[in-house]
């Protein structure tokens, strides 16, 4: 984990992006990120999610035996994810149960499992808020890139409405063009941080 | 005559397996798992265990997919995730308790594989998958141990190369995470001109 000096507030949004830099959740990354849509919806799912399991985990106490408490840390994610998949149900354009299996996913996805105790349950206070809002922030970004890039390019344009792109790649919008991108873009910001 | 047959359905079923753990690879069709993956390829030493480890947790999670069937065990969309992760829960606890039992000296060595291996992505999407798939047991049990292998196959294909890929030679800006981005890439993308 990067020293409480060298912390900064934006580090989930670029330099330790979840998607990007850090290697978390990339399933619904390379696989729902192939489509604007299915991306919001699952940010949106995702997000509340993640930020409200994380708060409440973290009133957890530390004595409770490491076994234990990630089974307590999943169904704590599970529990708060009934009235947001209830809420995502009346208000999202894209009926949350189109996609599948990757939403039962956010409850042992990485940032409950593993980036609580290795990196979020490490910080204090403000810090540790702030922490999980930006890498959410983070998550929440490269998915709608991912998302936004990848049908423009594989289907000529975003929710049916075309923009002149002339050339379009379908494999894009596969799992493969998923890695690829998320690859690229993970170079990029190695250059941005080296220099 | 029946040597032949046998010699068929040995055939068929070697070539349904390897179909299975190939084009419906858990790491290059659906993407699970891929932080594990990595964790495991790092270290040689962490591989096997790590392979095992998911593999045991798949076909648990098969086993307990079929349960549910029998059982008529159902939830509504909003609270499968509450159902499905107190099944992980449950072969979690049981699995340590018998490594507890039965693992001796070896217990602290091989806990570490468990806590690896029970909560991630390959293993839940084996239990949705399977209850959404599968009809028969030796179905759910195939379905779980080959998604299991097929992660298995992913961490032995990254191993190979993780140190090339994290090496001096590769460019600052793609060594590392990048470089296995892109790598995972190109795999997946054979993987899907096979598969279609």
């Amino acid at each position: 984990m990067k020293s409480e000096k060298k912390w900064s507030p934006f580090d989930g949004i670029w330099s330790h992006n979840p998607v990007f830099a850090a290697g978390m959740s990339a399933a619904p990354a390379v696989i729902l990120g192939s489509s604007l849509d299915t991306a919001l919806t699952y940010a949106l799912l995702f997000s509340t999610t993640t930020f409200g399991a994380l708060m409440i985990s973290r009133l957890l106490p530390r004595k409770i035996p490491y076994a234990l408490r990630i089974i307590l840390y999943t169904l704590t994610a599970a529990a708060v994810y009934i009235p947001c998949y209830m809420a995502a149900e009346k208000f999202s354009a894209v009926n949350p149960a189109s996609l599948g299996v990757f939403l039962t996913l956010i409850v042992t996805g990485d940032f409950v499992v593993r980036g609580s105790e290795l990196r979020f349950f490490r910080l204090k206070g403000g810090r540790f808020v702030t922490d999980i809002i930006s890498h959410i922030l983070g998550f929440d970004m490269a998915l709608i890139l991912l998302g936004a890039v990848r049908e423009l390019f594989s289907q000529g344009g975003i929710g049916g409405v075309l923009y002149g792109v002339n050339t379009v790649i379908p494999i894009l919008s596969a799992p493969c063009g998923g890695f690829i991108l998320i690859g690229l873009m993970g170079a990029l910001i190695r250059v941005t941080k080296n220099n | 005559m029946v040597k032949n047959m046998d010699n068929s359905l040995t055939g068929g079923f070697l070539l349904s397996a390897a179909a299975a753990v190939l084009t419906e690879n858990a790491v290059f069709s659906r993407a699970f798992g891929v932080s594990t993956m990595i964790t495991a390829a790092k270290n040689k030493r962490n591989l096997i265990g790590t392979c095992l480890g998911v593999m045991w947790f798949t076909l648990c999670a098969g086993a307990a997919g079929r349960l549910m069937k029998v059982w008529g065990v159902q939830a509504d969309r909003a609270f499968m995730p509450l159902l499905y992760a107190a099944a992980i829960g449950i072969i979690y606890a049981v699995t340590l308790v018998l490594l507890r039992a039965f693992g001796g000296r070896n217990f602290g060595r091989l806990k570490k594989y468990v806590h690896i291996s029970a909560f991630n992505s390959t293993v839940m999407g084996t239990i949705f998958l399977s209850v959404s798939r599968c009809e028969s047991l030796s179905e759910f049990l195939f379905f779980g141990l080959s998604s299991g292998a097929g992660f298995g196959l992913a961490a032995i294909m990254l191993s190979g190369v993780y140190g090339h890929l994290c090496s001096e030679k590769v460019p600052a800006a793609f060594r590392g995470f990048p470089a296995i981005m892109l790598y995972t890439g190109l795999i997946a993308m054979a993987v899907y001109g096979i598969g279609g």
